[in-house]
């Protein structure tokens, strides 16, 4: 043993106490505890008292009332049950107990260990009867290259002293008298078996109790049973390697083709066909049933060949035009989808626009200490536009607020022009229109705090701007101004 | 009569002692089992199962060691943490058999151990309890994953999400702590 070695497992020691070693340091720690006497064996007691001791505070909690009386019910039958059941703890490393399993090519072995697994988790069923039951049959652990695992104790593999075993005396006489328990084989095989062993008694009733033979006995050889068997001779026997009753129907089958050939030979019925295309369909049907080559070369051939190319070009020509169809359908919805799309995104934007404008309304408004508004209608050129033209009369701003000014001639935009007597004087710059813009600020306005009445117009001009108002009035809108006192 | 005796005796097939060691560790070890498996009937199935294995193998007791308390609750504890694993654990695990439940579920008490039985332990039941919670959370934590959840280290590491060595180191100071918490009457 390795300091190294030494230094790991003593490092496991609590791990191994809390139970939380992996399988593989599990088996390697436990081989490394019995085979090494200097291991710090007392560390490890006082760990796994600890760990035992770590369970004492939770609260005890009261078990099902029939615990007991189930338990010993199971008790009172494994007891009766299975006496052959190894008393000692197998050192056998558990690497090789699942090798062995593994290993193992009898699918009944696995079968019956799967059943044992099944039958322990349920407490209401012996879970070693399945096991006698498969040993009345010829049992996996009789199969060549089994191997039974050793026989020495764990405690005997510790260093401990062996412990008083309970013999069979001592063991409490069975209390109920089910069928077959006392057959049970107690004998040496039992002994040293992995599973209990039945007795023959079992499996013949009429055999005698005794075992069948011992392990230095040959086997017996088997009984010769006299038993007749009726044979039919060689010459009744039928001739086909098939059943008679197969043989004979095949027999009446063949034969029954045979006379129908003889009916309505092919030959006969291809010269007694005059045309072609009025050859009988149910000849014809039964040529090509029986296997006959038929031509092709003649012209009903070529007339079918003809119809059905242009059933096949019809067909394709229907298919054709339907796809074309719905292609053109799923052109039609694809493009009223996009025009809804195109309206949703426009009223998007429009709202958009509305936004920004009211926001900047808002901002006007809150820039002016009194502000007036003129309507401005659209000309016979632009009946549809409309719009508001707001002001501050001592700020001397504005805020032309418009819709339905659709477009505009290329180069060119509007202007807003007030006329004060007989002249026009222009109350903004230029402006070029923009879809998405329906509004403008305009800053520089005339004095309009005289009394008087104004008119208000917006003319279409060139973009450069204009000294004088053009005749393209876009729309209009009279100002009535009263002096104020203050 | 002891915990020992009593066990010493069921490995004689004694009913009667059986009965009597039953009434005296059926609360705790269904405490125990119910902590471990939550699902009420496979709790009430193993528990069961714990008693029957207990008095099948009552034979490996190494009636030197003479305490009944760490073998039959460290038994109780495997068998749980087995049934639980078998249940919920979507890794192969190796067919339940005589030689597994031998190697695996009866526990390989120390030959050096200290005796104890029921009595002790209730005993200092409220110390351990204390000294429990001296440790730091996450030794708490550590501990009850390895006792409760039957977490191994590579579990618990995966579970934590730290290196496998942190897990040991993590076990090993926890115990160690608790220990020398109790040694020294912290707890």
């Amino acid at each position: 043993m390795t300091t190294e070695e030494k230094k790991k497992f003593e490092n496991l020691i609590q791990a191994f106490a809390l139970g939380a070693l992996d399988k593989d340091d599990f088996i390697e720690f436990v081989h490394y505890m019995e085979s090494n006497e200097d291991f710090a064996r007392q560390e490890l007691g006082e760990y796994q008292n600890l760990t035992a001791l770590l369970v004492s505070f939770i609260n005890p909690k009261e078990p099902p009332q029939q615990s007991l009386e189930r338990i010993l019910t199971r008790i009172d039958e494994l007891g009766n049950s299975s006496p052959s059941r190894s008393p000692e703890r197998k050192t056998i490393s558990f690497t090789k107990l699942t090798s062995f399993v593994e290993e193992s090519d009898n699918h009944g072995a696995k079968d019956a260990n799967k059943k044992v697994e099944e039958l322990i988790e349920s407490p209401e069923i012996d879970p070693y009867s399945i096991v006698r039951n498969d040993q009345a049959r010829p049992s996996f652990n009789r199969q060549p290259g089994f191997q039974r695992p050793g026989l020495s104790t764990q405690m005997n593999a510790r260093g401990g002293e062996p412990q008083e075993r309970p013999g069979a005396g001592d063991r409490p006489a069975p209390e109920r008298d089910e069928p077959g328990e006392e057959s049970v084989d107690t004998g040496a095989a039992a002994e040293s078996g992995f599973f209990p062993h039945i007795s023959r008694e079992q499996i013949l009733p009429d055999a005698p109790v005794e075992p069948l033979y011992s392990p230095d006995q040959q086997e017996p050889e088997p009984p010769y049973y006299d038993i007749k068997i009726d044979e039919p001779d060689a010459e009744d026997a039928p001739v086909h390697p098939i059943s008679p009753r197969r043989a004979r129907r095949k027999q009446l089958i063949e034969k029954e083709l045979g006379e129908e050939f003889q009916e309505e030979p092919v030959e006969m019925a291809e010269d007694q066909i005059p045309e072609p295309l009025t050859r009988e369909p149910g000849v014809k049907n039964r040529k090509s049933f029986r296997g006959n080559i038929i031509d092709v070369s003649g012209s009903v051939t070529a007339t079918a060949f003809w119809g059905v190319t242009a059933t096949l070009v019809i067909c394709f020509a229907i298919v054709v035009y339907f796809m074309f169809s719905m292609i053109q359908a799923s052109e039609e919805k694809l493009d009223n989808r996009i025009k809804e799309l195109g309206t949703a995104q426009a009223k998007t934007e429009l709202l958009k626009s509305t936004v920004v404008m009211n926001q900047n309304l808002l901002l006007f408004f809150s820039s002016v200490k009194t502000a007036g508004l003129v309507n401005l209608y659209g000309s016979d050129d632009f009946p549809e536009t409309f719009g508001k033209f707001f002001y501050g009369v001592k700020e001397r701003k504005g805020f032309l607020q418009f819709s339905n000014i659709m477009s505009f001639n290329s180069g060119k935009g509007f202007q807003l022009w007030i006329q004060t007597g007989e002249k026009y004087v222009k109350a903004g710059g230029i402006n070029i229109p923009d879809q998405n813009v329906e509004f403008f600020e305009l800053n520089n306005l005339p004095d309009l705090g005289q009394t008087g009445t104004f008119k208000v117009i917006l003319t279409e001009e060139n973009v450069t701007g204009s000294e004088t108002p053009s005749n393209t009035v876009i729309m209009s809108g009279l100002l009535i101004m009263k002096a104020q006192a203050n | 009569m002891s915990d020992h005796e009593l066990l010493v005796n069921v490995a004689k097939k004694d009913v009667a002692a059986f009965k009597d060691l039953y009434r005296r560790y059926n609360k705790l070890v269904y405490a125990l089992v119910t902590k471990i498996i939550e699902e009420e009937a496979l709790a009430d199935t193993t528990y069961e199962e714990v008693f029957l294995i207990i008095w099948n193998k009552a034979h490996l007791y190494n009636v030197n060691s003479q305490n009944a308390y760490c073998w039959i609750i460290t038994l109780a504890r495997n068998k749980a943490i087995d049934t639980k694993r078998r249940k919920w654990n979507t890794t192969p695990m190796d067919p339940y058999s005589d030689d597994y439940e031998n190697y695996i579920i009866v526990p390989h008490l120390s030959s050096q151990i200290d005796p104890l039985d029921l009595e002790m332990g209730m005993n200092i039941s409220e110390n351990i309890e204390k000294a429990l919670m001296t440790l730091t959370e996450a030794q708490q934590h550590v501990i009850y994953l390895g006792m409760y959840y039957g977490f191994t280290q590579s579990e618990i590491s995966k579970n934590l999400n730290i290196p496998i060595q942190t897990v040991n180191s993590k076990i090993r100071i926890a115990l160690g702590s608790l220990r020398d918490n109790l040694l020294h009457g912290e707890g």
